[in-house]
Parts: structure tokens; C-alpha cells; sequence
């Protein structure tokens, strides 16, 4: 036993113990959020409760079980005794019949006996008031019944995959074709001002910009008569009513509906397949319902183009900084205390970053870019307002110290001797580190950028300040001149994380979109790692045989 | 193997005098400080054109730190101060017009460790060239082809060109970096140990390179390999302590050193 000590086996089992603990730490957190998350996604099955209520009658719950969680109750016989009872909470949807998408039912009320699946239940998602459960009941067009019993199924079938094309074809429309004559005729409206403002506005010009002003609005009439003629083809489509728990009966637009189906009597390859269509539909489509439900997209454009623009913005950045601090500047107190002031940068809060970024990036050099250049868009501020542009640069200011650390060490680390190769071969100080001296630190400065990326993509409080918001109206990227948007406010996903899960209406109907969103998040951060990873791999390579 | 043997006799027969040379660098009562130490006193020599010249001494003499004065790499130390003057072919090789970078295309060297680059054999042999702007294909490939026969590395890379130079042993990784410095044809070569880290074979095909290269430059070379020392150069100078002690023609240091303490250090006494 003296001698295990001696060997100091206590503090490997000491270390071992500390690795294994956070280890587990870390998967365990990523397999709860991959669970919670994936669960989003499984098509549930939907059970009927039988609920007694206070005055002994029976009624029906319907709907999927969401959490369960332990209650305690006075027990009826002897009232100093607590016990716990299991409360159900089931999510109902019906938000239009019930109110409420949840519903708790205490466990004592329930004949658990009689708790069966529900046949032939239709979930519906809806555009709007989120979903529907209930039993098909028939089709309807203008009131007047087209099918009923059997023949439901197939015609809503039918009806919707009409209708997923009808919607499409007037999103499309309305968001990129519209928007594109919008953005147009925003920009000319623009010129025009600028014209006014330089005192160049005369007649020729005026002729010019309102002929082609006058274009584009002829383009908006006629497609705003096609998107007429979309809406009634889609209100042509008809309704579909179902009868619901409580003895209600819903009617729902079929153009209103996103996908229906029916978990309790889909096979599991069924509900493999409606797993991956879920994740499709996440993936590709816009939030809906004040982003409690429907897709991030737009967050994930965002966040990877926020995050992408910082890397271009810090790189030359970080680089040229390291380059000056290790090659260039004398050794001294001023170096030495540059250099400590880097590093503490580093621990500075990124609130503080944020507020920097809003005082300084986007009021003063943001307002002096719209005095200089735009002051004839004024009083609508330009980029003296919160964007893209800005939240990049706050990152990259906020990252900054990490990139200039890893490629300062990077220099450090190739051997003189191979300075002193170039050198002695006629090249200058200059030349030597352009074409030896950089490229041989490129590994470390990937090193930086990959620690700089994880930073960047999971921060949110500096950039609620400086350009992340809600909603936002437009993506920074598509296809109007010049395709990203520096000025344009952008959504992210740490701060739809944030906002879904703690600022909705509906925390409950959200919280399982809270754990998607966050794996997301996750495989986004790691995504983008393991491609700067390659790229370093690839790299390191190429060098490797010089660190025997 | 069998050229060596046959240098060492021609050698012998017509007696080498510094009087009779054609001189590359002058060195006129050279002194150079780290900080405040003193580490070269006042050192005078000639060094002759297209004869390998071989500094020998004990560690920390100041043998390397001279050789790294004829190119000036010194300059890249802050605290290294210096007097005195140096000649090259009658140029002042520390004068405010001497255009370093110039001067070191004329001075080339190949340090202790072999320094390829991180490159292809092929862009560590044209990186001077590079350097200077050239970019036509022919040039470069001929410069190439003939830096490499020059540095007798031509038959064993001829291939794999494109290979990463870091791929190549020891030995002929020593050699690419000598046929990168011949490649800009410099008039002085300078070699800092140039074998210490390589194994006996490798030491053997850079000797017999060494005495190739002395035609067409003037080689200056630092060992403490004395035996190399006497087997390669022409002329020898013994530093001890920051002072040439003793310097003339290799056979007579070896065979009948003047002063005892040459005596001492090369018949193994102390060092």
C-alpha cells in the first residue's frame, strides 16, 4: 500500500477519475439533448384518456403524452399523510376548440385500464393554432359535402399534396420574386433621394427612374394577379372536418394544412420515414407561430454566415497582429504589456463586447458611414443600425485575442533555423516570413480559428445587441445584387434557443423544439470545427516530418 | 573514394602559399561583442579565392560566429556589435551601402542542422532564384538540374522532383541544401559544420562534394572534425578563445604547427 503511494498511483487514479467525470459530463449532456431533440421528431402515438371529472363523468382526453411528473396529493384517508401521485400532461392541440394546447390530468382521475390508442386518429399541422387531433369525419367545398366514411383519407391526400404545391408556388412568389421587385424598387426609391440630395435630380432623371419604377409596379400588378389567381385554386381546395375529443367538430382549410398523419396506425418503417421528413421539414422551413413551431432555416443561414464572415474578418486580423508582435516589435515592457492586455481580453465578458460593438461599431462608425454615404436615406438609418455586418465584427473583435495567441505560438514554433535558411539565401526579413515563415504556421493559425468558430457560433448575449433579433424579414443572403446584405439584421440559433425557450407564449409546446434547436447548434459548431479541422489535418501533413 | 586518396597526394606535390593566392575576403582587425563580451579579438586573415579554407578550435572559440560574420547573419542578433573591416573582393562588406540581402546572394551558406524547406525539391533548389524574380520554366529547370549535379544529389532525386524535401534522409537533405545555395551562384560558400549531424556515409559523399564545389567557389567551412579538417581544405585556421592563433596551409598546420598550443589542441592534448 506504502508503495502504491510512492508511485504516485493515487493521483493517476485522481486524474483518470477527473477525466472520466468530465467525459461523461460532456456525452451525457449531448445524448440528453440528442434524445430530448430526436423525440421532436418520432411521430407519437396518440392515446385516449378516460378522465373522471368532479361530478363522476366520464371524459375523453386525446392526445399524445408530453411529461409526466410526480404530485403531491393529501392522501383522502388520512389527510396528514402526503403521497405522490403521477400528473400527466398531454398535449391536446385543438388550440382553436380548447384554448389550450396542454392539458394535466391527475393520474387518480384515470382508469389506466381503459387508457387505449386511439384508432384512426389524424394528427393535422396546421399553419396556424398549431395542431389538430381528432377523427376524419368528411370533405368539404363551399359547404357542401364531396366525401365522407372511407373516401376521406385519399381525398385529403389528394387535396394536400395540391395544396403543399399551391403554397409553395406563392411563397415563392411572394418571398422572392416580390421581394426581389421590392428590394428593386427600395433601391431606386434610394437613387432617387441620392439624386435630391446631390441636386441632380432633373427631368431626364426623373423620366428614367419613374419609367423604370413604373416597370417593375406593372411586374408587381401582374404577379399579384397570379398570387390571386393561386389564393382561389388554394381556397378552391376545400375544407376538411374532423370530430374531436369533447364532441367538437373542427373544420380545417386544407390550404392551411402543413402534413397530416396518422401515428397510431403507421408501421415503425412508417414512422422512420415521417422521423426524416420531420427533420426535412425543420431543416428547410421558416418559423411559424412566433417561432414556437415550424423550422429554423433562416437561423441556420445566420449563424453560418455570421460565423463564416467573422473568420474572414478576424484571420488577416489575428495574423497580421501576431506577425507584429513576434517578428517585428522590440522585446520591452510596452510588448510585454500588449501582450497581457491580449490575453485578458480574452476574459472580458462578451456582454461588454456586445455593448462595445453597439457604442462603437455601430453608433459612431455605423452613424459616420450614413452621414458620409447615405445621408439621403436619412432619417432611416442604413448601417447605423444593428446588422450583419456589425455582429461579425463584434465577434471577431470578441475572438481576436484567441487567433492572435494560437498563431504567435505558432511562430514561435518554427525553428530558426529555418529563417536563417531563407535569409541566407538573399531574401529579405519580409520575404522570409511571406514564404516560409507563415505558411509553416498556418496549422496553428487553423488551430486559432477553430477555437474562435466554437466561440463565435455559441455566443448570444453581445450579439442580441448588435444585429440578432427575432424575426427577421429577410435572410442576409439570396439573390438580389450584391447576394449578402451587410446591413441586413439576421436571426441565429443561440438566440432562437434563447427567445423559444424562454420568451414564447407556449414554453411547454416549445420546449422540445428548445432541445432540437440546441442539437442543431451543436452539429453546426462541430460541422464547422471539423472542416477547419480537415483543412489543419491537411496542412499538418504537409509539416509534419519537420518536428523530429 | 578513390578521388580522395588521389586529391590528398596531388595536394602534397605542389606546395600551397597564401602570397601566391588570388584573395576573396579580407578580414582587417575584426572584433565582435554579445553585449559587452568580447567574443572575436581583433582577428586579421586572407582568405584565398577557390580554396576551401577550415576553422578549426575547442567549442565557443568563435569559429561559427566569424564564419556567420562573412554573411552577415549576425545582424539578426540585437546585441552583437562589431569593428573593424572586412573586404570582399575589395568591397566593403559592412559599408551603409552594402545592400545585405545582395551581399548574401553572393555569400551563401549551409548551417549545422540541414534547413529544407517545407517545400518540394524542386522549389527548395529554385526558392533563391524564386527570390530574385525569375520565373521562366527553362531557366529554373536548368539551374535546377545543375545545382543538383553540383551537389551530386541529380541521380537520386531526378525522379521525384515534386516530392516534399522533407521526405529526402539526412544526408541528402545536407546535400539539397548545399545545391540550393550553389543554385544562385554565389562567389563564397559557407559552411557551418556541415557533417556534424549526418552519419559517416553521408559525411563521406559531402567531403568528396566539397572538394567538386572548390572549381568553381571559394568554400569556407567550420568542423571540429580535425580529421576532416586536414582530408578537405586547403588552408587552416586554429581559433582558440575569440583569437586566430595560428592560420596557414593545411599540411604545414597538421604536420609541423608553429605554436604549441596548435600543437596541443590538434594532437588531441586538450579541447
Amino acid at each position: 500500500m506504502k508503495d502504491w503511494f510512492r508511485k504516485g498511483e493515487h493521483w493517476i487514479w485522481f486524474s483518470a477519475s477527473a477525466v472520466s467525470v468530465s467525459v461523461v459530463l460532456v456525452f451525457g449532456l449531448l445524448a440528453m439533448i440528442a434524445y430530448k431533440g430526436l423525440l421532436h421528431f418520432w411521430a407519437h402515438d396518440v392515446h385516449s384518456y378516460p378522465v373522471s371529472n368532479s361530478s363522476g363523468q366520464i371524459e375523453y382526453v386525446v392526445g399524445e403524452l408530453h411529461d409526466t411528473k410526480l404530485k403531491l396529493v393529501a392522501d383522502p384517508t388520512k389527510p396528514d399523510v402526503m403521497n405522490e401521485v403521477p400528473e400527466y400532461l398531454i398535449k391536446v392541440g385543438n388550440r382553436d376548440v380548447y384554448g389550450m394546447d396542454f392539458k394535466w390530468i391527475n393520474s387518480l382521475n384515470v382508469d389506466s385500464s381503459r387508457v387505449e390508442v386511439a384508432e384512426n386518429i389524424t394528427v393535422i399541422e396546421r399553419f396556424e393554432w398549431g395542431n389538430v387531433y381528432g377523427q376524419l369525419d368528411s370533405m368539404k367545398l363551399n359547404g357542401k359535402v364531396v366525401a365522407s366514411g372511407d373516401a376521406v383519407l385519399p381525398k385529403l391526400t389528394e387535396l394536400v399534396e395540391k395544396g403543399t404545391e399551391l403554397n409553395e408556388e406563392i411563397h415563392h412568389i411572394e418571398k422572392v420574386v416580390i421581394g426581389g421587385i421590392n428590394y428593386k424598387i427600395e433601391q431606386l426609391r434610394l437613387e432617387q433621394k441620392k439624386l435630391e440630395a446631390n441636386g441632380e435630380f432633373d427631368d431626364a432623371a426623373r423620366v428614367e427612374l419613374e419609367s423604370e419604377v413604373k416597370v417593375l409596379n406593372e411586374e408587381f400588378a401582374s404577379l399579384q394577379g397570379s398570387i390571386q389567381a393561386l389564393y382561389d385554386q388554394a381556397n378552391g381546395l376545400g375544407e376538411v372536418v374532423l370530430s374531436v375529443a369533447g364532441g367538437h367538430q373542427v373544420a380545417v382549410k386544407v390550404k392551411q394544412i402543413v402534413r397530416f398523419w396518422q401515428p397510431n396506425n403507421m408501421a415503425v418503417t412508417e414512422k422512420v420515414g415521417f422521423f426524416f421528413s420531420s427533420i426535412g421539414h425543420f431543416l428547410t422551413d421558416d418559423p411559424r407561430e412566433a417561432n414556437t413551431e415550424g423550422g429554423v432555416f433562416p437561423a441556420i443561414v445566420g449563424t453560418v454566415t455570421m460565423v463564416l464572415l467573422m473568420t474572414i474578418l478576424v484571420t488577416p486580423l489575428g495574423v497580421v497582429a501576431a506577425v507584429y508582435m513576434s517578428e517585428y516589435a522590440k522585446e520591452g515592457p510596452l510588448l510585454r504589456m500588449v501582450r497581457i492586455s491580449i490575453n485578458n481580453l480574452a476574459g472580458v465578458p462578451s456582454i461588454v463586447f456586445g455593448i462595445f460593438g453597439l457604442g462603437f461599431f455601430v453608433y459612431i462608425i455605423g452613424g459616420s458611414i450614413d452621414d458620409l454615404f447615405y445621408g439621403y436615406a436619412a432619417p432611416s438609418p442604413v448601417f447605423g443600425t444593428p446588422g450583419l455586418l456589425w455582429a461579425s465584427l463584434t465577434m471577431a473583435l470578441l475572438t481576436l485575442p484567441v487567433v492572435i495567441v494560437s498563431t504567435q505560438e505558432g511562430l514561435s514554433r518554427i525553428p530558426r533555423a529555418l529563417r536563417e535558411g531563407g535569409l541566407a539565401l538573399g531574401a529579405t526579413k519580409f520575404e522570409t516570413i511571406k514564404r516560409i515563415v507563415l505558411p509553416m504556421a498556418t496549422p496553428a493559425i487553423m488551430t486559432g480559428l477553430i477555437l474562435a468558430i466554437a466561440r463565435a457560433a455559441g455566443e448570444v448575449a453581445p450579439l442580441m445587441l448588435v444585429g440578432v433579433v427575432k424575426m427577421a424579414p429577410a435572410l442576409p443572403i439570396d439573390f438580389n445584387a450584391p447576394f449578402i446584405h451587410l446591413d441586413n439584421k439576421f436571426m441565429h440559433l443561440g438566440f432562437h434557443i434563447y427567445d423559444v425557450g424562454f420568451q414564447s407564449p407556449n414554453v411547454e409546446a416549445s420546449q422540445p423544439l428548445v432541445y432540437a434547436t440546441s442539437l442543431l447548434l451543436v452539429i453546426i459548431i462541430v460541422g464547422l470545427n471539423l472542416g477547419a479541422i480537415m483543412i489543419r489535418n491537411r496542412l499538418r501533413e504537409r509539416y509534419k516530418s519537420l518536428d523530429n | 573514394m578513390a578521388e580522395l586518396t588521389s586529391f590528398s597526394m596531388n595536394r602534397a606535390s605542389d606546395k600551397l602559399s597564401l602570397d601566391k593566392e588570388k584573395i576573396a575576403i579580407e578580414v582587417k582587425d575584426w572584433n565582435l561583442y554579445y553585449g559587452s563580451k568580447r567574443a572575436l579579438h581583433g582577428v586579421t586573415m586572407k582568405l584565398p579565392e577557390n580554396r576551401v579554407t577550415a576553422f578549426i578550435g575547442p567549442s565557443g572559440c568563435g569559429k561559427s560566429t566569424l564564419l556567420r560574420c562573412f554573411n552577415r547573419m549576425n545582424d539578426l542578433i540585437d546585441t552583437v556589435s562589431i569593428d573593424g573591416q572586412m573586404l570582399l573582393h575589395g568591397e566593403d562588406m559592412y559599408s551603409k551601402a552594402m545592400n545585405v540581402s545582395a551581399l548574401r546572394r553572393r555569400v551563401g551558406m549551409v548551417f549545422q542542422k540541414p534547413n529544407p524547406f517545407p517545400k518540394s525539391i524542386f522549389e527548395n533548389v529554385c526558392y533563391g532564384l524564386r527570390l530574385q524574380g525569375v520565373k521562366d520554366k527553362q531557366v529554373l529547370d536548368e539551374t535546377v538540374e545543375w545545382a543538383l549535379r553540383g551537389a551530386n544529389l541529380w541521380g537520386e532525386v531526378k525522379d521525384r522532383l515534386d516530392d516534399n524535401a522533407l521526405s529526402l534522409s539526412g544526408g541528402q537533405q545536407q546535400r539539397l541544401c548545399i545545391a540550393r545555395a550553389i543554385a544562385i551562384k554565389p562567389e563564397v560558400l559557407l559552411l557551418d559544420e556541415p557533417t556534424s549531424a549526418l552519419d559517416p556515409i553521408s559525411t563521406l559523399a559531402v567531403e568528396e562534394l566539397i572538394f567538386e564545389l572548390k572549381k568553381d567557389f571559394t568554400i569556407l567551412i567550420v568542423t571540429h572534425n580535425m580529421q576532416q579538417a586536414a582530408r578537405v581544405s586547403d588552408y587552416t585556421a586554429f581559433m582558440y578563445m575569440g583569437d586566430l592563433v595560428e592560420y596557414t596551409d593545411t599540411d604545414s598546420l597538421f604536420t609541423n604547427p608553429k605554436l604549441k598550443q596548435t600543437e596541443d589542441y590538434i594532437s588531441g592534448r586538450y579541447g
